[in-house]
């Protein structure tokens, strides 16, 4: 039996076009990434020309265990059951053309350009090194504490720097003149910069005010909603506004 | 045998290679290793003797015994911290932070105090200059606080960092001058500023400054430590207090006393904290309790208590409330691997 949505599943795998697969759970999005991805590999003339991306390093991973395994098995006899024929034979188209074009991925799976998103920025990166300004010897750091903190303490320094004084020098008198307590702070929110780098980007201080404002807004309503709960309605009442 | 790597970290390995690097049809299935690890097998056949060696010798008599009044606040918090920074002589590794550290923004506003006190001498006269006036003077005892770091840390303070810092002291100092007009109840005149002392406590001999001396128009006199950082007075009555140095300089004190005080001066934060005789009105003193004598007294025996320990070196490593707090020594004492 095929599934009810694979008209959707078929239309997909079209290297013309983009897609946006949002789906439950368990329903198959893996899968049907690996099909599109074998899809495309049948199509090009180099293995490195297809990149797949994800965020961590596990689902990298387990991506490409699982090219490898769908390419292993395309070695075999066709399978019986419906959804795994699909992947089976465009393995199968795979081969193919690595046999054409003397690949050799599962000797050398390492060709296969599945990654995460820093390691494909880093090879980029270092393939560019005079419009990055960085050397060729570039690494990832997992834990990139130390950096933010460097980059904290810098930007504190930039207070004797004309164009920023008036901005740090603010900066420091709201946490009392402390340089390393405000190195340190920025330190904290690099380490979280997805949560406000989008707001910061926009470019539009009136904005981003606003925002941060609302949110701060929401929270102290939080607060109060919740301390409104347990003070007695005699005492509420009295309460001015 | 083969043995390969399935994982590393949360990555799985891609294990099938390793069957493919073996001639096909050669590996049959191996069994999984199920003898215990040659650790294991070692740890099996030895004999171990547990051996707690909490005790240090103790400190012989009519010995100088080292530490002078940092044995009190360590001694209290974890004894294996006074027998090992101070008879053993373990010492953490500094690390430089730019700009100024804690302490030499605490210089900074005992300096300008000390100056700015020695021109007031009394609450009268604080009572009498006009906020102007006030502030002409802090600014004063900044410029004297701030010519004096400079001498030897000009690098610390590049010119707008400077600025600031300066700008924060006047602050910091205009309100502590408030404070100290409208906390306090008695009047009072600065007897002393920045006074030291000797003593000794069961033979320990310990040196003790204290930041100000304050007496009351009836002479008894209180004794005030000027703190930008934590303040703990609530640490004074405890049987191990790691808060020692007001309590230490109360017992040492020969004039009468009516209260001990720190002056914390934080930012938004400052004001009095202490202990003070029933009949003294300071805001932030507690005086609920008995008589400040009696106060005293009770800081006495603890604190002569903790020095017997220290003595007679007991050295077990305890931190109270099994807290290590600031103590870098754990590499040293390994409390984590005692558990």
């Amino acid at each position: 039996m095929r599934p009810a949505d694979h008209v959707q599943r078929e239309t997909a795998l079209d290297p013309a076009r983009s897609f946006i697969v949002q789906a439950p759970a368990g329903s198959g999005k893996t899968e049907l990434l690996i099909q599109r991805y074998l899809r495309l590999l049948s199509t090009v003339e180099k293995p490195e020309s297809v990149v797949a991306i994800t965020f961590t390093r596990k689902a990298a991973a387990e991506m490409l265990r699982r090219v490898l395994e769908a390419l292993a098995d395309a070695h075999g006899k066709e399978p019986t059951e419906e959804h795994k024929r699909q992947t089976w034979a465009l393995a199968k188209a795979v081969l193919d053309r690595d046999e054409q074009n003397d690949w050799r991925i599962e000797e050398n799976p390492r060709r296969l350009e599945i990654q995460t998103i820093d390691a494909l920025s880093l090879q980029l990166v270092s393939r560019m090194p005079w419009l990055s300004r960085m050397g060729p010897r570039l690494e990832m750091v997992d834990d990139a504490t130390e950096m933010y903190a460097e980059a904290g303490l810098r930007t504190v320094a930039l207070l004797e720097e004309e164009r920023y004084t008036h901005a740090v020098e603010r900066l420091l008198r709201h946490v009392d003149n402390k340089q390393t307590r405000l190195a340190k702070l920025i330190a904290n929110m690099l380490g979280r910069r997805e949560q406000w780098l989008r707001h910061l980007i926009q470019n539009d201080i009136g904005r981003m005010r606003a925002q941060f404002e609302q949110s701060l807004e929401r929270g102290v309503e939080r607060a109060l909603r919740e301390l409104a709960k347990v003070t007695p309605p005699a005492v509420l009442t009295e309460a001015p506004g | 045998m083969l043995s390969y790597a399935t994982a590393e970290e949360d990555r799985t390995l891609v294990g099938e290679c390793a069957d493919r690097a073996l001639p096909e049809g050669k590996l049959e299935r191996l069994a999984p290793l199920t003898e215990p690890s040659l650790i294991a097998r070692l740890y099996a056949g030895a004999k171990i003797e547990p051996l707690l060696e909490d005790a240090a010798p103790p400190v012989e008599s009519g010995q100088q015994a080292p530490g002078g009044k940092s044995i009190f606040e360590f001694q209290a918090h974890c004894p294996f911290r006074a027998f090992a920074t101070l008879r053993l002589g373990a010492k953490e590794l500094r690390t430089a932070d730019p700009g100024l550290a804690a302490w030499e923004r605490g210089h900074l506003v005992h300096d300008a105090l000390e100056f700015v006190w020695d021109e007031l001498r009394d609450s009268r006269e604080l009572e009498r200059r006009s906020q102007e006036a006030l502030t002409q003077l802090i600014r004063g005892g900044v410029d004297h606080a701030m010519a004096s770091l400079l001498e030897s840390r000009r690098e610390a303070l590049p010119p707008r960092f400077e600025q600031v810092e300066r700008a924060r002291l006047e602050d910091l100092l205009l309100e502590w001058l408030t404070i100290e007009r409208e906390h306090r109840g008695d009047a009072f005149r600065v007897a002393q500023v920045e006074k030291e002392l000797e003593t000794k406590i069961r033979g320990i001999a310990v040196k003790l400054r204290i930041d100000r001396i304050d007496e009351l128009e009836d002479g008894r006199q209180l004794i005030v430590d000027y703190k930008t950082g934590e303040t703990k007075s609530k640490e004074w009555d405890k049987e191990r207090s790691i808060e020692p140095q007001l309590p230490l300089y109360a017992i040492s004190h020969e004039s009468k006393l009516g209260g001990a005080l720190f002056a914390k001066l934080r930012a938004m934060d400052s004001g009095f904290q202490g202990a003070v005789a029933p009949a003294i009105s300071i805001k932030g003193a507690d005086k609920n309790q008995d008589a400040f004598e009696e106060r005293v007294e009770l800081w006495r025996q603890n604190l002569e208590a903790i020095a017997q320990e220290y003595l007679d070196g007991e050295a077990a490593v305890d931190p109270r409330d099994n807290k290590c707090g600031y103590c870098r020594l754990p590499a040293l004492c390994r409390k984590d691997d005692r558990a």
